[in-house]
């Protein structure tokens, strides 16, 4: 059961007028933009930012994994599911459309903080901004590796609990204007070092939605067992039913080259 | 999977086999048998579309009588599958194309008359090997293009329209050789080969090309320098272009070139702005500095009074354009509305797009243009507009 007194109100239906905000902040989850190999570019070491380290790990940031991303998405009592197949290093990605059949070899790829969009038809990959929106609440960003530890300055708040699991909670406030969101609460498992839920606010501090995230162990490409995200459900604070699911699927742990996330191949 | 299934030519075979023999699979926990690598690495995706479309043709010096021939009315099918293979260091893809088409003239020699053509080509193929890690190797036909501009890319030295103005219509495929150095995530070198027109059709003879292209990508912008030759001439063609995310809503572009011969610039600037719900605005500028300043259009295309070359894109020298498209409105539609502004002679283009989808493999498409000008300018010299309309489907 959901117990942590710091969202406690924040989940009340808001006026639909606070939905252009929501639509301005839904995007985010963007990786940082000038970290783009891992390791994670050097910041100053202390006990927050390794414990923000350790849950960008459980969300992507390695040399190398392959996965498959189903976002089923409920939105205004439609349903629609898209799925993905994603080849992440650092905070870089590109991700290719498996289905729908009218969707496939539609590709998005991130270097560097840079975005480009390919579909079948176009004649070349276009830049395009942060946010672009993916399908529901999920933006691009939500495919990729988080970068919390070094996009955000964190703050710690009390420390509360997630579904009986003891969390420390941090504040965090964006670093630069390259992220679309500005201001994240973000709860770590004390026992586990994953992240378990997010809430985003609008920069006057409205809540625009909730995240809850589901890992599960997994062996890396060194037979090593850690554990890995598996699901993050993503519930929208102004829209009551909107909800969109992402499931994360047969993670594959190893080195990508540099070629994968080259644009001059992009596409071709 | 049986591997010898799938290799109906012993030929195929024993050239598969020494390549495969040359390039080992990749190591591993668990290694996957030749079937299963073959049966991981095949992509294919078949796509079809049906379409009918109106021409609004008028009488002006440059289409007299109707000399390019253009139909009025047309019915089409178009059969656009591409395959793919990606086994080890190989990468093949292919891209077969059928089009069927019904042609009703209302001008000109053929008037009152219909035609029904059909023809089977290759409008792109690639065999592309990884030679290491950072060095790739390929061959093959292809519409390549690059860069951010939405009306055409000034740098590309062989090909400058980038088809923007109509995604239903493919670009014909160029000849080309191509190496790719990539030397860290940031950097990549390519020198390129155009060796053939390919399916590009000009009524100026095909010269080779050659170009080096250096790209670099960090830090939220990229940027590009293009250096370029054609066989024959001793001068070089020197372009480029960069983009910068200013801001999760704000992209900036821009894209030069400088043509060795005529020593005139063209040079095109532009941004984005992105609005929460993931609408967008996009406004270019563009100076062509070779384009025509004739005060007919027609005289833009005569050997006598003009240079301009039919395969180009934009004729004249200066332009704007302003381009507002949802990409998802409502989850299922997507629209583009464009406007651009011949800012020489005060002729303008309006331009619209809408998509919506229909059901998981079939959308419906609807695309108008309407050309505000004289028939002495660019933009209403040819036709006062056009209209298509179709349903594609992917298998």
């Amino acid at each position: 059961m959901f117990d942590c007194r710091v969202a406690r109100n924040s989940l009340r239906r808001r006026p639909g007028s606070s939905l252009v905000v929501l639509l301005a902040l839904a995007g985010a989850w963007i990786p940082h933009a000038n970290a783009d190999m891992t390791p994670a570019p050097a910041q100053p070491a202390n006990e927050d930012v390794a414990i923000l380290e350790k849950a960008d790990r459980a969300r992507g940031n390695l040399e190398g994994v392959t996965w498959t991303v189903v976002i089923h998405s409920e939105e205004r009592g439609r349903t629609r599911e898209i799925t993905v197949a994603v080849r992440s290093r650092g905070y870089n990605f590109l991700g290719e459309m498996l289905s729908p059949p009218k969707s496939k070899g539609q590709e998005l790829l991130m270097v560097s903080g840079t975005m480009w969009f390919h579909k079948p038809g176009l004649s070349k990959p276009v830049p395009i901004s942060r946010r672009q929106r993916l399908m529901g609440q999920a933006s691009y960003g939500d495919i990729a590796a988080t970068n919390y530890a070094h996009e955000y300055a964190a703050e710690t708040m009390e420390d509360d609990a997630v579904a009986g699991e003891s969390c420390r909670v941090f504040d965090l406030r964006a670093r630069n204007k390259k992220t679309t969101y500005d201001h994240i609460r973000y709860w770590i498992s004390k026992s586990r070092g994953v992240g378990l839920r997010a809430e985003y606010f609008t920069v006057s501090g409205k809540l625009i939605k909730t995240a809850l995230m589901e890992y599960a162990p997994v062996r890396d490409d060194r037979g090593r067992k850690r554990l890995f995200i598996t699901k993050l459900v993503i519930t929208d604070a102004l829209i009551d039913g909107d909800v969109t699911t992402l499931t994360f699927q047969t993670p594959s742990f190893r080195k990508l080259p540099d070629r994968i996330f080259n644009v001059a191949l992009f596409g071709r | 999977m049986n591997p010898r299934a799938t290799l109906r030519s012993p030929a195929a075979a024993i050239l598969l086999g020494l390549l495969l023999q040359s390039f080992p699979p990749v190591a591993g926990p668990a290694r996957a048998s030749l079937g299963e690598e073959l049966r991981d690495g095949l992509s294919s995706r078949f796509e079809s579309q049906g379409f009918v479309s109106y021409l609004d043709l008028r009488v002006s010096d440059l289409n007299r009588n109707n000399l390019l021939g253009l139909p009025r009315y047309q019915g089409g099918i178009d059969l656009r599958p591409k395959l793919g293979l990606d086994l080890r260091r190989l990468h093949l893809a292919v891209a077969p194309r059928y089009e069927g088409r019904w042609n009703r003239f209302e001008e000109g020699p053929r008037r009152g008359g219909s035609v029904t053509a059909d023809d089977w080509f290759l409008n792109g193929w690639e065999a592309r090997l990884e030679v290491s890690p950072r060095l790739l190797a390929s061959l093959g036909r292809a519409n390549l293009q690059w860069g951010p501009s939405y009306l055409l890319s000034p740098s590309n030295p062989f090909n400058r329209g980038n088809g923007q103005d109509n995604p239903r219509v493919e670009l014909p495929g160029l000849d080309y050789a191509r190496l790719l150095w990539v030397p860290s995530l940031h950097w990549t070198v390519s020198v390129l080969a155009n060796t053939g027109r390919g399916r590009l059709r000009t009524l100026r003879p095909f010269v080779r090309s050659v170009a080096m292209k250096t790209d670099f990508v960090g830090n939220g912008a990229y940027a590009s320098t293009i250096v370029s030759t054609r066989e024959g001439e001793d001068t070089w063609t020197v372009g480029g272009y960069g983009g910068w995310t200013v801001s999760d809503a704000v992209l900036v572009h821009g894209e030069a070139a400088l043509p060795g011969d005529t020593g005139r610039p063209d040079l095109l600037g532009g941004g984005v702005y992105t609005f929460p719900g993931g609408a967008f605005l996009a406004v270019e500028v563009y100076h062509h500095g070779s384009g025509c300043d004739a005060e007919n259009i027609a005289r833009c295309f005569n050997p006598l009074t003009g240079r301009s070359d039919p395969a180009e894109v934009l004729f004249r020298r200066n332009y704007l354009m302003l381009q507002a498209t949802h990409p998802s409105w409502r989850g299922r539609i997507h629209a583009t509305a464009r406007w651009v502004a011949g800012l020489d002679d005060g002729s303008h283009r309006l331009l619209g797009i809408v998509e919506r989808d229909l059901g998981r493999r079939a959308r419906a498409f609807l695309i108008g243009d309407l050309d505000l000008g004289s028939v002495r300018d660019e933009f209403g010299a040819v036709a006062s507009g056009a209209l298509m309309s179709g349903v594609s489907w992917v298998l």
